[in-house]
């Protein structure tokens, strides 16, 4: 099942870039495909959150980063992250 | 022996100490208070800045000017360079980018800067044994060379490593020493207006003999105590002592717990007439400051 | 203070350990070929396949288990020897230190022998960035302070401006000034999570650049109120100013505003216009940012001026990281000794972002004044000028 269909790896994700961002947030405020980025997202992460949040992703599903404008793609929106860590 | 007399007036001051046992203090409800919730991604040492600095500018109506520089000393971000050289090297694991990016120690001075709105110089410093000295001297120094606005915040942050008996045997220290982190940070500058003291003399002697030199040298001051570093033991307060008939001695180090930057809470904490503080390290080298008040 | 009523500060003598060899004449002659390719090394990290290292060139001291310290010393022997510096100017000299890891190379090796024996010890650790400077103090017996400063990237730059500063203002006569750095899995592996680490090669400016290349080295510059005995090849350089600024913009990533600021300012210090500048030596890491900020820092200094010759010393020495204030000087200066300033090899298109491009071959140079910049994490920012005019 795609990531983007999976409810817990959904919240499992938002808990995640709540913790890794340090931003106090409610992690099931954060909509699946709410953009994460830039002034009109809810979470306003930054490139730095993105490093972060690429190193957490890689050690824990194994889904390797190498840049930070590959980082800024993959966090895109939530949906699309759990695409990529569960693309079928 | 190499003194330096350009007066440097004090217009705020914050003392913070945190005496620990098994833990360090968690500051983070204090940072929220002083500077309100939005500062995230911080560690424990970052924390214990902006609580000192935090402290020290609200203390006084003023605003610290914009092009004041910063001089922040501290024996570095210890804990947090243990903790992630034990997870590269014991656990063979990558740092997390945050923990890596708030290691240098002048990820502090940053965050002080940004909070107060600061765009002047930055200088970050370390010394073996004296670091407090060692920062007053520089800002003393540059304040020499600056105009009538110049202003130097001076900041001495210490943190402690877990467990505190370890870290105690890394310092040398006697197994049962009282340890405390500080935070200790003082607003300084060249214009006289609205200062409550100003540091006088900041001098550093080789020797004993040096340092008699320099005690002959200094102007004699009204109801002037004295105060000692970690580094000079009782016999050698009782002979220094012998130079003041007047001079009584302030024991600030029984109350405060080990941190070698307590000269600069001595500083942050003083409240009037004149302060002679002596300091001096294993190898015999004297450092000394005065402050006076400005009433 | 005018820069007319200061002492002159002579850079009156130099020792280095670092990729291009040990000594000013290996340094010249390693530049003149093309500097040397970095060596890959592992990654604790097993999603990724390392990353290039410049590590020392002599070969004896890659196996060996050496200290730091033996380095220290070795470079500090190599520039007092060179200025020639007397017992009695030894007691009127300062010690200054910049670095960003200080002794944690040895810290690390200490440790992984301690984990060989029991894998839950806890580290051994000496206390406070100022070991390095007091040790130098002792050995050398040198009778001035000692002063160490832990800036990031600008870490052994601004050790260079206190110490000219206090020179000129006559604090002291002389000042032993250090830039140290020696490979340590912390800044290797911490640069690397943070993705800023090139996988291949440190390509300054490039239109292709992927990430900076880090870097070891040891460096000492003996700067003094008179110029050394025997000032053979020409005019001595002399600091002439410069500056350092905190920009709280962002904590990693540089801004062109902040970085025009203190060119500015380190251009007012010395008293100079920036036409009089004959070559920049750019901070030049090859990471994205850096070099976009930085570019348009230039571009917009010299938007209605001719843009002097600049160049990056990084794809030679790699990143020294705190060091690279006092190495890159002294690798600048010893090229210069020689002749020449070095073009940037990897150098190859230009990118449209930035417009500009730097030195690609080797310039032939002699006399003139230099700008060396240098830019930190923390949005330290510093500038120094240096000139053999008079």
């Amino acid at each position: 099942m795609k990531g983007s269909l999976d409810t817990a790896l959904k919240a499992q994700l938002k808990r995640m870039i709540v913790e890794e961002s340090d931003k106090d947030v409610a992690p099931e405020t954060i909509g699946d495909d709410d953009p994460l980025f830039g002034m009109e997202s809810g979470v306003q992460l930054d490139s730095l959150d993105a490093i972060q949040l690429s190193m957490a992703i890689q050690l824990r599903y194994g889904i390797k980063i190498t840049d930070s404008k590959e980082a800024r793609r993959a966090f895109e929106t939530v949906n699309r992250l759990a695409d990529l860590v569960k693309p079928e | 022996m190499n003194s330096l007399r350009h007066p440097l007036y004090i217009y705020a001051a914050s003392r913070q100490t945190w005496p620990v046992t098994d833990q360090a203090p968690d500051l983070k409800p204090l940072i929220a208070e002083l500077w309100g919730g939005k500062l995230r991604r911080l560690n424990h040492f970052i924390h214990l800045a902006l609580a000192g600095a935090g402290h020290c500018a609200r203390s006084v109506d003023a605003r610290i000017a914009p092009q004041c520089e910063l001089l922040f000393v501290s024996p570095g971000n210890i804990a947090q360079v243990i903790s992630v050289s034990q997870r590269i090297l014991r656990d063979r694991q990558p740092p997390m980018p945050f923990d890596f990016m708030n290691i240098t120690n002048n990820m502090a001075p940053f965050y002080v800067a940004q909070a107060l709105g600061l765009a002047g110089g930055g200088l970050t410093l370390a010394h073996r044994t004296l670091p407090f000295e060692t920062a007053l001297h520089l800002a003393m120094f540059q304040a020499s060379q600056a105009g009538a606005a110049a202003q130097y915040l001076l900041g001495a942050v210490e943190e402690c490593v877990f467990p505190l008996q370890h870290h105690r045997r890394q310092l040398g220290l006697p197994a049962q020493t009282p340890m405390a982190e500080a935070s200790h940070w003082l607003w300084t500058g060249n214009a006289p207006a609205n200062a409550r003291a100003r540091f006088t003399y900041c001098a550093f002697a080789d020797s004993d003999a040096a340092l008699a030199q320099c005690l002959a040298e200094l102007p004699p001051a009204r109801n002037l105590r004295l105060a000692f570093g970690f580094g000079v033991e009782a016999q050698a307060q009782a002979q220094i002592m012998q130079h003041f008939a007047a001079g009584t001695l302030n024991d600030y180090r029984g109350d405060t717990g080990y941190h070698a930057t307590a000269p600069a809470g001595v500083a942050a904490a003083f409240s009037g007439g004149a302060l002679l503080h002596i300091n001096r390290t294993p190898q015999g080298r004297y450092a000394l400051f005065v402050i006076e008040s400005c009433d | 203070m005018a820069a007319g009523s200061r002492r002159r500060v002579y850079v009156r003598g130099s020792g280095i350990r670092c990729a291009l060899g040990d000594g000013r004449e290996q340094v010249s002659a390693a530049c003149r070929d093309g500097g040397r390719a970095p060596s890959l090394r592992d990654s604790v990290h097993t999603a990724s396949a390392g990353a290039p290292y410049c590590g020392f060139a002599s070969t004896e001291i890659q196996g060996a288990e050496s200290s730091l310290y033996d380095h220290l010393q070795f470079s500090v022997t190599q520039a007092l020897a060179d200025a020639q510096l007397s017992a009695a100017e030894r007691s009127a000299t300062a010690v200054f230190c910049g670095s960003t890891a200080c002794d944690i190379s040895d810290f690390e090796r200490r440790y992984r022998a301690d984990l060989l024996v029991d894998g839950t010890c806890l580290p051994q650790y000496s206390v406070g960035f100022g070991v390095l400077a007091g040790h130098v103090k002792d050995h050398f017996v040198l009778g001035g302070e000692e002063f160490s400063f832990n800036t990031a990237c600008t870490s052994s730059a601004n050790a260079l401006l206190v110490a000219a500063r206090m020179i000129a203002a006559g604090v002291y006569e002389h000042a032993v000034v250090l830039g140290v750095e020696i490979f340590n899995r912390l800044s290797f592996e911490g640069f690397h999570a943070m993705m800023l680490l090139s996988p291949d090669a440190c390509r300054p400016f490039d239109a292709a650049r992927n990430g900076t290349v880090l870097g070891e080295a040891v460096g000492a510059v003996v700067l003094s109120c008179r110029p050394g005995p025997a000032a053979d090849g020409g005019q001595p350089f002399r600091v002439l100013g410069g500056a350092n600024t905190c920009d709280t913009g962002s904590i990693t990533s540089a801004n062109a505003t902040a970085i025009r600021r203190v060119l500015e300012q380190a251009l007012a210090d010395a008293g100079l216009d920036r036409r009089a500048v004959t070559l920049i030596k750019a901070h030049g890491t090859g990471t994205d940012n850096n070099d976009q900020a930085e570019g348009a820092a230039m571009r917009a200094l010299y938007a209605d001026a001719p843009l002097p010759p600049f160049t990056s010393l990084k794809p030679y020495l790699g990143h020294t990281l705190g060091a690279c204030g006092v190495v890159e000087l002294i690798t600048l200066l010893a090229c210069i000794r020689s002749g020449f300033v070095p073009g940037v090899p990897t150098f190859a298109s230009m990118d449209a972002d930035i417009m500009l491009a730097p030195l690609r071959e080797h310039l032939a140079f002699g006399d003139g004044i230099l700008m060396l910049n240098y830019f930190g994490f923390g949005g330290n920012n510093s500038s120094i000028l240096l000139g053999n005019g008079n």
